[in-house]
């Protein structure tokens, strides 16, 4: 099948010291086998070197890369939020499609390529592929992120596949949150898309769940099944802080709350959630 | 006084045995119009002595004795004091055939010529050759400096040197080298002699991963390839160099090494990899046949993809240092 690829795409990379990986998070950007239209890098008051290294990293992008517009962008005071920082990228965005990049992760060549294909199908506002899982310093140690996704073992990732964006609520999404990076994601820009981040601000844990919901409900889905994303898992990013905890665990409550009032749920949905928020309840009390 | 067309360039260091084999067929040659810089980097036998010998019947021998800087600065110094217009780089314990000068010299006004290798045994006899094919990968199959000649204007005005580092010295300098010009010739000729001493190989001490600074010629090459823009513009053919490299590394240092010590370093290298080159478990070129590369070794590396796949490729580090 032969894709456009003329639809423009924004790549908006948050940082907050990353130094260490946002080169080469970079290089995997514009190494794209599909074209940038668009790099917006934001640095969200680092306190280490990230600056520096962006600002001469942005050098050698815009000269082996004149047609793509560059822009950096830093707050004067530390956001504290991801979700913030993602309003912010979309509120720069001058592309179509937004690709959130997060400046630790990296991506297979043809990651841009593959996802931007599922916006082929009329109605898709999200479109995602599967993620393996690095390490700190670059090691795969998981090929995919399935089995943590799909812990019911329901195969609903066997195959590659494009639906509407409700009945992925309904059959899994409701559950937990099934989408595990926002760099596997490019968006369908959407007025209304500020919107829903301005209400997920509201969270501290479940934000990118409840915009991936809020998305979803105005559209399709696309889930290309190969690990084309490469997610970043840091060593002892698990934190051990119980107030923390807690207040997932409420978010997961107010999730679930919101998915049983909108939605009309299956019985087998409403199980697996109640057992979803058990598992969460034990892992707290450890 | 007229410049030579070539300079045939020897490192020796505790060579008393061979250097001698080394000269004698540099003197055969059926191309004479040629230079030969022997320096001597502080051998502590008698090399010195012999090629002096050499050097007061032949005016085409120049001697040059230093205190020992290793071979990579070597090499280094030999290039600036050549007068050829080409160079031919010579191991102290190798030799080559008669014609192998007049063989390698460029026809077309290459930069680079490149030609296969043989490996002969203390009796003589031929235990391996390496022919090359003419295609686009077969100027990656042997990163040593030998086997090939270079236009030296084309070494210097590109400052491309040799990696002061006690591995792989040469595979920075071949890398920068042959993709900086697409002036390389492949020759079907095999005439480097690269000789089999199992004395030599069982005497010397084992080589250990941590004793080898692997990672500095990685990162080293991989930054310089970078910053002259040859990176981008080769990516697919230096994922596959690059984790050719590394298996041959692993197996290289892995004889008689602690499983646990393997682990480590087989993490780290497959680390280094994929933080690069994040595609390189379905590298195009190794999916396919991988013309150009030497039969036996197309297996090695096909087939340790395949269990690295698996993630089954520490088994064959631990099943090989055992060996």
């Amino acid at each position: 099948m032969i894709t456009s690829r003329n639809k423009k795409v924004s790549v908006v990379v948050p940082n907050y010291n990353y130094s260490k990986y946002i080169g080469r998070r970079i290089d995997s950007i514009m190494r794209q086998t599909y074209p940038i239209y668009e790099l917006i890098v934001l640095d969200d008051c680092s306190t280490d070197n990230s600056v520096d290294v962006i600002e001469k990293k942005l050098v050698e992008v815009r000269e082996n890369h004149p047609e793509v517009k560059i822009s950096f962008v830093k707050n004067e005071k530390n956001s504290g939020k991801a979700i913030a920082q993602w309003k912010k990228g979309f509120e720069l965005a001058t592309g179509d499609y937004v690709w959130i990049a997060e400046a630790d992760d990296l991506s297979s060549r043809k990651f841009l390529e593959e996802v931007m294909r599922g916006f082929d199908a009329s109605g898709v506002v999200l479109s995602y592929a599967e993620s393996a899982i690095i390490n700190s310093w670059g090691l795969m140690i998981a090929p995919n992120f399935r089995w943590s996704r799909d812990k019911e073992k329901t195969g609903h990732y066997k195959d590659s596949y494009v639906k509407e964006g409700k009945k992925e609520i309904e059959e899994i999404l409701a559950i937990r949150c099934t989408i595990p990076n926002v760099s596997s994601v490019v968006f369908k820009k959407d007025k209304k898309v500020l919107e829903y981040l301005d209400e997920a601000l509201r969270f501290t844990q479940v934000g990118d769940w409840y915009f991936y919901t809020k998305v979803l409900e105005n559209g399709k889905i696309s889930y290309d099944r190969r690990a084309l994303n490469r997610f970043r898992v840091h060593k002892g990013s698990v934190t051990n802080d119980s107030k923390k905890a807690k207040r997932h665990y409420d978010e997961i409550i107010e999730a679930h709350d919101y998915f049983k009032k909108n939605y009309e749920l299956s019985d087998m949905a409403l199980k697996r959630m109640k057992a979803e928020e058990k598992r969460v309840a034990e892992r707290i009390r450890g | 006084m007229k410049k030579p067309k070539v300079t045939i360039i020897i490192p020796a260091y505790n060579s008393q045995e061979y250097i001698g084999r080394c000269l004698d067929s540099v003197f055969a040659q059926t191309f004479q119009d040629f230079e030969v810089l022997v320096i001597n980097d502080g051998s502590t036998d008698e090399t010195g002595e012999i090629v002096k010998k050499y050097a007061r019947n032949n005016k085409q021998l120049r001697y040059v004795e230093q205190e020992n800087i290793g071979v990579a600065r070597t090499r280094n110094k030999a290039l600036k004091l050549a007068n050829g217009e080409f160079v031919a780089f010579l191991d102290n314990d190798d030799f080559i055939d008669s014609d192998y000068i007049e063989k390698l010299l460029p026809s077309k006004n290459e930069d680079i010529v490149i030609s296969g290798y043989k490996r002969p045994d203390v009796k003589g006899k031929i235990v391996r050759e390496v022919r090359l094919e003419k295609t686009n990968w077969s100027k990656f199959v042997v990163p040593a400096p030998w086997a090939k000649i270079y236009k030296r204007k084309y070494l210097l005005d590109n400052k491309i040197e040799f990696l002061d580092n006690n591995i792989g010295e040469d595979v920075y300098f071949n890398l920068i080298a042959l993709l900086s010009t697409e002036k390389i010739k492949i020759l079907r000729y095999v005439g480097y002699n690269w000789f089999f001493n199992e004395k030599s190989v069982s005497n010397t001490k084992q080589k250990r991963y941590s004793d080898i600074n692997v990672f500095d010629l990685l990162n080293e090459s991989y930054d310089e390839l970078k910053r002259r823009r040859l990176l981008d513009a080769n990516y697919e053919q230096l994922e596959l160099f690059y984790f050719r490299y590394v298996v041959w590394f692993l197996l290289y240092a892995a004889k008689g090494a602690k499983k646990e010590r393997i682990d480590k370093t087989y993490d780290e290298l497959f680390g280094w990899l994929g933080e690069r080159f994040p595609d390189y478990k379905s590298n195009r070129l190794l999916k396919g046949n991988l013309p150009g590369e030497v039969g036996s070794t197309r297996i090695i590396y096909k087939t340790f993809m395949r269990f690295h796949r698996m993630g089954l490729g520490k088994i064959l580090v631990w099943g090989y240092a055992k060996i």
